[in-house]
């Protein structure tokens, strides 16, 4: 699990320094008060940024095939993939919080700084339910279809959730519980600054969390890989 | 079922017992890559798998590495199912579709490779170096990224981390595929030297002549089924030769070859096919058709993979 881990580490950290660019926004954002949830989107981009292709690259070069004729077990190279993009964006959350403190004024550094550390803990926890989701997701799809099945997911919900929400409430509440269940988003803020871990929304991210590992795991250790019939 | 099956030996290294793959739902769509495949394959045997594209041999491969599941029948190598772990870390693969991470180095690569194989750190270097050496890489190639690899050297990389840690089982799908004379040969050499230290290899190969150079049985596959297993070393596999005299006399060397209790038949006109015990006894035959005073214009030991594609052909 560990060379596994490494190996997606050496091979995608360039895409932190996509993810880097692009919360340059929301760090400085954070800094100014603009709102402590500034870094839970560029997070949760970083993370599907990280996630793309993640199992299906690996299976369409034929890499898988050279790992697993090792003795890894299919559950240890899973692991091994979905740590190594939990790694890196722990390691871009770490920076966008050190980019933020060094940018934010001395006066607020207290009360902002708590906020945001809160905030950055709560993207980084949000973004590991993404990133699990895509890996689901990349198990059975090729190509780009896991990440764009994590985006018609999310547009799929806001989307009819809008449509309904004007024609029938009981519907768009529906929807958002239906949502609350698959996509679960706790106020990580309060969550982690008040230390409501027992709170039911984060059960259910815990839930869809191993939820998604697990189906992962599942799919991954039924396919077959054949290079065609010669 | 299957028309060949080897002779059954309760210690053989690796058994394919009635395995079938079919891939597609049943139906007009469904395709029988694998159709009730027999094999024994003995410990420290180098067998082959040849036949025409889309026969099946790489299927049979995949099952055997466990990235394949059979439809029906059973694999066991070792005793052992083909995914198990313990079997896994005493194998070595090399695919034909060589997946590689163009961004790691040659170094990182068989790092990592040596390093999944559960080798420890402290043998690491010695056990690369000696690898990419064995199979002709320079030193400066391993600081080199993959993606700036020729197609050579990507074979040889993929077969130097095959043979990391001298694994008991060799799978090989096209060993020499895209190397040079240089590079076929530095391949031969390492799979002697494999089936020397008493490793189990199955290779798959449209290479007939270095096939039959390092194998010691070959199975001919086509359309998923095994149709003839060869023995080209040991004990019963004796010598094929054609044998060319002048056309009024094939008759004649008929009789004579018969005589001599040698298996042989009239492949036409002034040629003949036989089978020697051994080289001796091909020297004898050749002794004894002159000494009765036939012209004998040729008598050469048969390419024998060659002709068992050419008895094929309609």
């Amino acid at each position: 699990m560990t060379e596994i881990l490494r190996r997606t580490v050496r091979e995608r950290w360039k895409i932190l320094l996509v993810g880097f660019a692009l919360s340059l926004f929301g760090v400085f954002a954070a800094a100014i008060g603009a709102g402590s949830d500034a870094l839970f989107a560029p997070t949760t981009l970083v993370a599907v940024l990280l996630s793309i292709g993640i199992v299906s690259r690996d299976i369409r070069t034929g890499a898988v095939q050279m790992i697993l004729a090792r003795p890894v077990r299919r559950s240890a190279y899973l692991a091994g993939r979905y740590l190594g993009v939990v790694a890196l964006v722990a390691l871009y959350v770490a920076t966008a919080l050190l980019a933020g403190a060094a940018v934010m004024p001395l006066a607020s550094r207290g009360a902002l700084g708590s906020s945001l550390v809160s905030s950055a803990a709560g993207a980084f926890l949000q973004a590991g339910l993404a990133a699990a989701l895509v890996l689901f997701f990349s198990t059975f799809l090729p190509g780009v279809g896991d990440v764009i099945l994590y985006v018609l997911l999310q547009l799929g919900f806001d989307l009819t959730y809008g449509l309904f929400r004007v024609r029938s409430a009981e519907a768009a509440a529906a929807i958002l519980s239906v949502k609350s269940q698959i996509l679960p988003q706790p106020e990580w803020d309060r969550v982690v600054s008040d230390g409501r871990w027992l709170d039911p929304r984060v059960a259910a991210w815990a839930l869809a969390l191993t939820a998604a590992l697990a189906a992962a795991n599942w799919t991954f250790s039924r396919r077959q890989f054949g290079y065609g019939r010669d | 079922m299957s028309a060949v099956r080897t002779t059954t030996s309760p210690a053989a290294a690796i058994e394919i017992r009635s395995v079938s793959k079919r891939f597609g739902r049943a139906g007009v769509r469904a395709t029988l890559a694998l159709d009730s495949v027999s094999l024994e394959i003995l410990p420290g045997e180098t067998f082959g798998l040849i036949g025409p594209n889309g026969a099946g041999k790489t299927t049979l491969l995949s099952c055997l590495m466990g990235f394949l599941r059979p439809s029906a029948g059973e694999i066991r190598i070792d005793g052992r199912s083909a995914d198990d772990l313990a079997t896994r870390a005493r194998t070595g693969y090399q695919p034909e579709r060589l997946g590689f991470d163009g961004f790691l180095t040659g170094r990182s690569f068989l790092a990592a490779h040596w390093r999944l194989a559960g080798g420890n750190r402290s043998g690491q270097n010695g056990a690369i170096e000696r690898a990419a050496a064995d199979m002709g890489l320079e030193p400066r190639a391993l600081s080199r990224r993959l993606r700036t690899y020729s197609r050579g050297m990507l074979q040889r990389i993929g077969m130097a981390q095959a043979l990391l840690r001298d694994p008991a089982f060799l799978f090989l799908d096209e060993p020499a595929s895209g190397l040079d004379p240089a590079g076929v040969v530095t391949v031969r050499r390492r799979l002697i030297e494999a089936r020397a230290r008493g490793a189990t290899i199955v290779v798959n190969s449209h290479q007939l002549p270095e096939i039959e150079r390092v194998c010691d049985r070959v199975a001919f596959i086509d359309r998923g089924r095994v149709l003839k297993i060869e023995t080209l070393r040991g004990v019963d596999s004796g010598v094929k030769a054609r044998i060319r005299v002048r056309p009024d006399e094939t008759g004649r060397a008929l009789e004579i070859l018969t005589e001599s209790e040698i298996s042989a038949s009239v492949a036409g006109e002034g040629v003949l096919r036989a089978r020697f015990p051994n080289e001796n006894a091909m020297a004898e035959a050749a002794r004894k058709l002159c000494a009765r005073g036939l012209s004998l214009y040729e008598l050469a030991a048969d390419a024998e993979l060659e002709s068992l594609f050419a008895e094929d052909e309609p």
